[in-house]
């Protein structure tokens, strides 16, 4: 059992996952572009526009989902100082900030062309903009790996974890400039015809997280 | 479990508590301030400053939208909230896009004589994508 909680134990797993994922997202990601810019319908009032959707729902999806799983992570890291849970946590790290900044780019793409602003501070914008802060807070406290700084690290990072419900919720409790829930809504949302290439874009993206976090992981073990 | 991991937990558990009280709180309090916009209901219930930037948020009335000099772009339209009441916007200027009679917009501008004299005007647009014809 204590072998499992060395990190150097989960290297030949890490190069699989790498291996396997590397492969699946080389065929999946050119079919998941493909589809999703040339094969899908127009948007009846947004017209190409919305075609930003397929980058930037599984951008912000996963943003939060790396975020969640790193408090996880930051939660048994802080309790019982596993080394195994700190690399995991730092491998997937960069991936979530850059997705975060991917979702608010795309989106202030997406909102000049619709809304017609770039930026506004409304409650969804400026929650997913809190976030971004949260993970560059953890990454540069966690860079240098000192005792101190890495545990204020990790602090903050569970610390922003209040932050994903609100941003999930932001569209329901206050009035804001972004629409309400897509992928989550109750009644159908969106058209089967676009519904299953965004699908597969999110499926694209966990594994580009997969990916990068595994070659991070096999970089900060070796090290 | 040992004792210094227990005591871990337990400090972990309870700072985590007292944050998100702290921020729900906050939240509850602030919650009109983190709104983006008001109603035209909100709106006839209060007085604003002349000077005072007042954002209002509802769907554009169909058939509502006149051009008062289309030259200059320079328009008169009513937006509705969900009580049913009405709001006249005063605007001059390119509108968004997604800008549509029946479609929901925000005005952000000043407050005279009951009408807004917006200055921005931004188009929202609903959580629906559906190909055309469908």
């Amino acid at each position: 059992m204590k072998k499992y909680l060395l990190p150097q134990s989960w290297l030949s797993f890490a190069y699989y996952v790498r291996s396997i994922c590397l492969g699946l997202l080389m065929a999946s990601l050119p079919i998941g572009i493909y589809w999703s810019f040339w094969l899908a319908p127009v948007d009846v009032t947004q017209g190409e526009i919305y075609r930003l959707i397929y980058v930037h729902v599984p951008a912000a999806f996963l943003s939060l989902g790396v975020y969640v799983v790193m408090s996880v992570l930051a939660f048994v890291f802080l309790t019982w100082r596993l080394k195994f849970c700190d690399l995991v946590c730092r491998s997937i790290a960069p991936t979530g900030w850059f997705l975060c900044a991917l979702a608010l780019i795309t989106g202030s793409v997406w909102g000049k062309s619709t809304w017609g602003t770039y930026w506004i501070w409304d409650a969804r914008l400026t929650s997913q903009l809190v976030l971004l802060i949260f993970y560059s807070i953890f990454y540069l406290l966690t860079k240098n790996q000192g005792r101190v700084s890495t545990v204020a690290g990790y602090v903050f990072l569970l610390l922003g974890l209040v932050d994903v419900p609100i941003i999930h919720y932001s569209v329901n409790w206050w009035n804001t400039l972004h629409q309400g829930t897509t992928v989550f809504a109750k009644h159908e949302a969106i058209h089967s015809t676009m519904w299953y290439p965004l699908m597969l874009m999110i499926l694209n993206f966990v594994l580009i997280v997969l990916v990068l976090g595994s070659s991070r992981f096999l970089r900060l073990v070796s090290k | 479990m040992s004792r210094v991991h227990y005591k871990r937990l337990i400090i972990i558990l309870l700072a985590g508590a007292v944050a998100v009280v702290t921020l729900a709180m906050m939240m509850v309090v602030l919650s009109q301030e983190i709104n983006l916009y008001l109603t035209p209901t909100e709106i006839k219930h209060r007085t604003f400053a002349k000077s005072q930037r007042v954002r209002v948020g509802g769907l554009v009335v169909e058939h509502s939208l006149v051009y008062v000099d289309k030259k200059n772009l320079e328009m008169l339209f009513d937006i509705v909230d969900q009580q049913g009441t009405l709001l006249k916007i005063h605007y001059q200027g390119l509108t968004p896009t997604l800008f549509k009679e029946g479609k929901g917009v925000i005005a952000e501008g000043q407050m005279q004589d009951g009408q807004l004299y917006a200055k921005m005007l931004l188009a929202k647009h609903d959580e629906n994508y559906k190909p055309p014809g469908t």
